[in-house]
């Protein structure tokens, strides 16, 4: 795994994709997520790398350490994760797509047009 | 002669390296332990088996990927406190090439020691590492952390003038151009107000990978050896 093209670091990269499947419920709450050894042999990457990535969860309060078995899953990590996403909905997602759409020169309406016509 | 027991927590595999023509992979394998009191036949047995390599073969009839894969079996089994790879992977494929960066990780993971590894697969190696030393001609030019490094330079392309006004006076390594637009690779780290100012200059900013980097870095030594002639003249 190599770094992203905007040059965010692959801790990041990979703390989210963790975070992304606890969302979906792919890590249920108290079940293990994969260790250092075995996220760096999957990645390819450092050890200490992916060990920043399980400490990044553990402080963002998503996993946390039980002592000699491993990182388990928060109860309610996937809520806190749902909570905390929707917060950053509108400065990740919406703000771009409308500066977007002003680029091109679309009005709110047509911009709202398209996402109905997307949905049926 | 050299301090024998120095000696045992050190293992250099250096590009193509070779071992006695007349052994066979077996052989090689089976004489390896006496040199490394750390030796795991566990390892050992593992690579010869995902490398395919062929036990009975004798070294001197190996391929070149099958030598290198030798060579990264014994470093990796040897457990060395010290291991020196010295581009190790001469005809390896991309298949066995990532089963290298497997067990490397996952070996230093169960058992960490120091692996010094020199590269030229930058991209592909980056990942692996936790420190970064970057040599120009036998000078070191960077010394620093995998993730620092990574944030050693940006390209920024656009409009001449534009392009200048933003990098203003930071230090260009490579400029190129396309068509009427110009893009740098500029050194150092990207500012808060930069990507501000790109926006308002219609320029486009992406930080540099360090394979990027690295051969920005090589472009502007190559490119200021022949802007000096005469240094050319006097070494010749």
């Amino acid at each position: 795994m190599s770094p992203a093209p905007d040059g965010r670091p692959i801790f990041l990269e990979i703390a989210d994709r963790i975070a992304d499947d606890i969302l979906v419920g792919l890590y249920a709450e108290e079940t293990q997520v994969p260790s250092t050894t075995e996220l760096s042999v999957h990645y390819r990457i450092n050890p200490a790398t992916a060990g920043k990535a399980l400490n990044r969860l553990v402080d963002d309060g998503i996993v946390y350490k039980r002592r000699g078995l491993g990182m388990f899953v928060v109860t309610g990590a996937p809520e806190a994760l749902r909570a905390r996403r929707r917060a950053a909905f509108t400065d990740e997602y919406v703000r771009p797509f409308l500066a977007e759409g002003a680029r091109l020169g679309l009005t709110l309406e047509e911009i709202l047009d398209l996402i109905r016509k997307d949905q049926r | 002669m050299e301090n024998a027991e120095i000696l045992q927590r050190m293992c250099f595999v250096r590009e193509d390296q070779r071992y006695n023509d007349a052994f066979s992979v077996r052989d090689i394998l089976a004489v390896a332990p006496a040199f490394y009191p750390t030796w795991s036949s566990e390892v050992a047995d593992r690579l010869t088996e995902r490398f395919r390599l062929p036990m009975r073969t004798r070294s001197k009839k190996l391929s070149r990927g099958q030598r290198s894969a030798l060579a990264i079996t014994i470093a990796l089994a040897s457990r060395a406190a010290y291991t020196f790879l010295d581009e190790p992977y001469l005809g390896l494929d991309a298949s066995s090439r990532a089963i290298f960066y497997e067990e490397l990780v996952g070996e230093y993971a169960v058992h960490p020691r120091t692996v010094i590894l020199s590269t030229h697969l930058i991209d592909e190696a980056a990942a692996l590492m936790e420190e970064v030393l970057i040599l120009d001609e036998g000078r070191i030019v960077l010394q620093t952390g995998v993730e620092e490094a990574s944030r050693g330079s940006f390209i920024v392309r656009g409009r001449e003038a534009e392009v200048r006004t933003l990098v203003a006076d930071r230090d260009i390594l490579t400029e190129r151009r396309l068509g009427g637009l110009l893009s740098v690779t500029v050194r150092g780290e990207l500012r808060e107000d930069d990507h501000e100012l790109a926006e308002e200059l219609r320029l486009s900013l992406e930080s540099a990978s360090l394979q990027d980097f690295v051969a920005a870095l090589g472009i502007h030594s190559l490119d200021r050896a022949t802007d000096r002639p005469e240094t050319l003249e006097k070494a010749s």
